[in-house]
């Protein structure tokens, strides 16, 4: 077992060494370690922290202020432009409406005055056709008795020169002749 | 084996010259390296093991890195504590 | 079996590799006219003062006049932060706060007793001699014990040494090692785990330093210097980790004693 031999050896070793052992604190480091953790944790306690805390904490405020005041005036401008939507799209629907409105209006008028003017045009349309007839009816009366003056004026001057044959042609002739020149 | 016996054997082998100082010295020194190398394995496993699961549950619940991370110090520092005083009884086997 | 004691004795009577005693490691002469004395100045103690006139200036320089923070002020706030959420708010939780200066003097002085190590012309953690963490573990027994006394009165002895929930005839074996492990290991283990961490640390710097310096004189072995002094740069940021690491480990475990003579629940 030389584990367990060197165990005791180094027991018995260390009973005869004189020298300090490493492990043991030396009293004087102990001392100044003391002095110098007490001194440090004064100075943090009493000096370093607390200004540093408090302006760490005053910037967190000042950071949490800033960001409700910036929630605030965001809530803000969503109601603001809530509304501005609002109005928005009720002056969208009033436009829309008299848009509508007009239009409705406008064909209104149009169907109106396209009524009209084809009445007007049948109006036009019958005087027409009426005068038209008129003239035609007054222009086969005449017609009728300029042929029947015709026809007797012909007979008359055909029973006048009735021995020559040749005279009468010229008759006929010469009175076809006059009542071309005179129609 | 007893101590002188020990002692003896060492002594045997000691080239001439060398006192019963000598022989007392290699066998601390065999003691503290012993001491040592013993004292190393159990927390060389245990660290292996405790930082491996810490990976593990840090890759599963990253959102939980920080406290599993403060844990996992924790319990190398527990750990380590072993392989430590098997170095502090390796100085005091060497040394004092 | 013939071969170790012989290059043991060697190295011993100045052979190649000459590895300096433990006492040239880690002691210290004071100023010869104090010898002996309780007040006499070494290196240690040196080292004690520069960790209060180091945190200090920290404090000193940051300015707290205005509300946005500048130069050392960033530094100083983002400690205060880290104690205040990262360790308090972590172990103790709610009440924690007055603790803040305790906890923030905690952990500046272990980390600057720490640093030293690494820092040149020092090259010494002042917590490798075991007074610096030795006192500072005692300190915080009676710390977290005068805080259990002043919140739960001398019920906190008992609330100590018997937790609830255990069946009553394992308190004959719970209630003993519940003492032991409260008031004795507590202490004990935070100063050994400090002091062992440093010391272990400035063996390593030293053993590769000195692995260094004997490689250089040597003629062929040379070539293995590089590696040696690459081993020693990455111990010394290793160093610098184990520092932050040890003096965050002895705050948050202050903390967890504090917060555990606070809230007897826990």
């Amino acid at each position: 077992m030389p584990l367990a031999t060197a165990l005791i050896i180094a027991a018995e070793g260390a009973e005869e060494a004189s020298d300090v052992n490493p492990i043991l604190p030396a009293t004087n480091e102990l001392f100044y370690a003391a002095v110098t953790f007490f001194l440090l944790w004064a100075l943090m306690k009493w000096v370093f922290l607390p200004p540093l805390q408090k302006v760490m904490a005053e910037r967190d405020d000042k950071v949490r202020g800033d960001l409700d005041a910036a929630d605030h005036a965001r809530a803000e401008a969503e109601l603001a432009r809530a509304r501005y939507d609002e109005e928005l799209s009720s002056a969208r629907a009033e436009a829309s409406r008299l848009v509508e409105d007009a239009r409705g209006r406008a064909e209104a008028k149009r169907a109106e005055i396209l009524a009209a003017a084809e009445a007007e045009i049948a109006e036009l349309r019958a005087a027409a056709n009426a005068e038209i007839a008129e003239a035609k009816a007054a222009a086969i009366t005449e017609l009728r008795q300029s042929v029947a003056s015709i026809a007797v004026s012909a007979a008359e001057a055909v029973v006048q020169h009735q021995l020559d044959a040749a005279a009468q042609q010229r008759v006929i002739e010469d009175y076809v002749n006059r009542s071309a020149s005179v129609n | 084996m007893s101590v002188t016996q020990t002692l003896a054997t060492i002594a045997q082998t000691l080239p001439d010259g060398a006192g019963v100082d000598d022989a007392q010295n290699i066998a601390a020194a065999q003691g503290a390296g012993m001491a040592y190398g013993l004292a190393a394995i159990g927390p060389g496993i245990g660290i292996g093991y405790l930082v491996g699961q810490s990976v593990q549950a840090m890759a599963r619940q990253p959102e939980a890195a920080g406290m599993v991370r403060t844990t996992m110090f924790l319990g190398i520092a527990f750990t380590e504590a072993l392989a430590l005083i098997g170095f502090v009884v390796f100085i005091l086997l060497k040394f004092a | 079996m013939s071969l170790l004691p012989t290059l043991l004795i060697a190295a011993g009577e100045g052979g190649g590799l000459h590895y300096p005693s433990i006492e040239d490691l880690v002691e210290w002469p004071g100023i010869p006219a104090w010898e002996g004395a309780f007040y006499d100045f070494n290196k240690i103690a040196f080292i004690n003062v520069l960790a209060v006139i180091l945190t200090s200036m920290l404090f000193i320089f940051s300015d707290t006049k205005s509300l946005v923070p500048r130069g050392f002020r960033n530094l100083a706030e983002m400690a205060v932060d880290f104690f205040d959420k990262g360790i308090i708010g972590q172990t103790i939780g709610h009440g924690g706060e007055k603790y803040l200066p305790f906890i923030a003097s905690i952990f500046f002085f272990v980390f600057f007793a720490n640093i030293f190590e690494v820092i040149p012309l020092f090259h010494m953690p002042a917590s490798a001699r075991m007074a610096t963490p030795l006192f500072l573990g005692v300190l915080t027994l009676v710390f977290f014990v005068a805080v259990g006394l002043k919140h739960q009165g001398p019920k906190y002895f008992f609330n100590a040494c018997f937790p609830p929930g255990v069946p009553k005839p394992l308190y004959l074996l719970v209630a003993p090692i519940e003492f032991l492990s409260t008031f004795i290991v507590r202490p004990f283990s935070l100063a050994v785990r400090l002091f062992a961490n440093l010391l272990a640390g400035h063996i390593l710097i030293v053993t590769f330093g000195v692995l260094s310096i004997t490689l250089f004189t040597a003629s062929a072995l040379v070539l293995i210097l590089p590696f040696s002094f690459l081993m020693l740069c990455a111990m010394v940021g290793f160093e610098i980790m184990v520092s932050f690491l040890q003096a965050y480990v002895f705050a948050i475990l202050a903390a967890v004693y504090i917060g555990g003579a606070l809230h007897p629940e826990h």
